[in-house]
């Protein structure tokens, strides 16, 4: 989705969900609504503001969390016209990614500033990988492949108190690459076991170092590509 | 600048739309502005069980804004008594086609009727009872009253049904998310037109679009035209693939024909990407 004007390069990912019957709606017209709704049998050229053309995957619509039902963000012109890089950023509730013009539910809630997530500077980029297995063994299993590069430390962190972290970046690659996580589960009970996965290096060749937390399929504008979630080591 | 205009139905928690467009240019104050009596006449004949549940306005050309009016079940099928309440019980629709002054034609499945007046006389023939009959009369009248629309593509558009072969799909240079089609000569498409595919192969081309808007074309030969499509594939020739313009006009609706009572489900549940999306629009005579 391109919130910003002028720069449809800030992109910012979105995920389709129903809402509560008692949801409001934004009272004027704008240019952020699924565009499942908007091809007339065409898809027409990509606009300046607004989802990108990608294909879209559906996966039911179940809300991925709590989500605010009332209050009004934003304003008519940046509704109809798109932000700007120096529009001033709302606050948040404490503790929490929901802006104070959205109301409770507040707990566990996810969504947010979409200048957050856009991340100026910041996000998805095309690069290149290595891995390593094990963990610092030197041992390549995978040299100079294509990846595509996507900070995500907002979804892998943990949340007041512990502040723990999950993941800080993931790349998807090609379906077939070889790589690894170490993860393990002991028989008869329901919880993972963590340890260090396969290394990784990116860009190819680099000296940035991220181990392997988990790895999953999964279905990446129409393709299926492995996702791998890194933490920066 | 016209407007799609959606209505979304509900009833029982299941979702269901029908389309219709206006030659309004202001999406939010023609929805804001649809009367009363012409939401009670789109519900009335309907199970009292069938809600309509919000409207959508949206820009058809660029900016394409759009504007969701929320209406929360206010207009629902009149109560008329036990019998005539009922919903109905295997989701028939009444299909009826819809014309233009123009001759433009386009089939509407009315949905969420009421099981009472679904009728079928003694030879198997569906039929309009006496208050359905009333209903869909005052139905059309609001549609014509409030200025509705069919959108028609005017194919050929000129007079004359040029088709051009492709011959080779290949990734645009530069932007993964649209495809180039080479065609071997010059179909005077420019920019922003929209062009209608026939001898489509689904299997290797997954949602290629039916009609698509050209957002990029090349002088040749070969001449090239670009719409919106992630090709997966390095190249994608030869193919059998033949290209058409297609342009869309607006005919304002005239007349309402019920045609039959259908018990297949059609309509395209809220966000549903498969099974029927739209009814056909066509130029007759």
């Amino acid at each position: 989705m391109a919130f910003y004007r002028g720069r449809p390069d800030l992109l910012t990912t979105v995920e389709w969900f129903w809402v509560d019957d008692a949801t409001e709606s934004i009272p004027w017209a704008h240019q952020f609504g699924s565009r499942v709704y908007e091809l007339d049998g065409a898809e027409g050229p990509e606009e300046a503001l607004g989802e990108r053309y990608t294909p879209r995957p559906w996966r039911g619509g179940q809300k991925p969390c709590p989500t605010p039902a009332g209050g009004l963000c934003g304003t008519e012109e940046q509704w109809g016209n798109g932000l700007t890089a120096a529009d001033a950023v709302n606050a948040t509730h404490p503790g929490t990614s929901v802006p104070v013009c959205c109301d409770g539910p507040l707990v566990g809630s996810c969504g947010g500033l979409a200048i957050g997530r856009a991340g100026f500077g910041a996000c998805h980029m095309q690069s290149t990988y290595d891995s390593y297995r094990p963990f610092a063994s030197g041992i390549p299993v995978v040299v100079n492949q294509p990846c595509q590069f996507v900070e995500d430390l907002f979804r892998g962190r943990g949340t007041s108190p512990n502040n723990t972290v999950a993941w800080t970046h993931y790349i998807d690659v090609a379906e077939a690459d070889d790589v690894i996580d170490g993860m393990t589960r002991t028989a008869m009970v329901n919880t993972l076991n963590y340890f260090d996965g396969d290394e990784v290096r990116i860009p190819s060749g680099g000296s940035t170092i991220y181990v392997v937390v988990w790895v999953t399929l999964c279905d990446s504008e129409g393709t299926t590509v492995k996702r791998v979630y890194l933490m920066r080591s | 600048m016209p407007i799609k205009v959606i209505f979304y139905y509900n009833q029982y928690r299941q979702g269901f739309s029908e389309t219709y467009y206006h030659s309004s240019g202001d999406p939010v104050a023609f929805v804001k502005a649809l009367p009363a009596t012409f939401l009670n006449s789109m519900t009335s004949f309907r199970s009292p069980t069938t809600q309509l549940w919000a409207i959508r306005g949206s820009l058809t050309t660029t900016p394409r804004k759009s504007y969701l009016r929320i209406i929360r079940g206010k207009y629902a099928g009149a109560v008329l008594g036990a019998a005539a309440d009922l919903p109905d019980v295997v989701s028939t629709d009444a299909v009826c086609r819809l014309s233009s002054q123009g001759g433009a034609t386009r089939r509407v499945f009315l949905r969420g009727l009421r099981d009472e007046w679904v009728t079928r006389d003694a030879f198997g023939n569906d039929q309009l009872n006496a208050p359905m009959q009333q209903a869909l009369n005052n139905y059309i009248t609001q549609i014509k009253e409030q200025g509705f629309s069919i959108r028609k593509s005017q194919v050929p558009p000129d007079g004359g049904l040029i088709w051009w072969q492709a011959t080779l799909l290949a990734p645009h240079a530069g932007n993964a998310l649209w495809t180039d089609i080479t065609i071997p000569v010059n179909p005077g498409v420019v920019v922003n037109q929209q062009v209608r595919f026939v001898g489509i192969n689904k299997r290797d081309l997954p949602y290629w679009p039916r009609v698509a808007t050209v957002v990029s074309q090349e002088g040749g030969p070969p001449w090239k035209m670009t719409i919106p499509y992630r090709l997966n594939w390095t190249t994608y020739g030869p193919i059998n693939m033949r290209v058409t313009l297609a342009t869309p006009a607006l005919e304002a609706i005239e007349t309402l024909e019920f045609e039959r009572y259908s018990e297949r489900r059609s309509g395209r549940p809220f966000g549903s990407l498969r099974g029927r999306s739209r009814g056909v629009s066509t130029l007759r005579g």
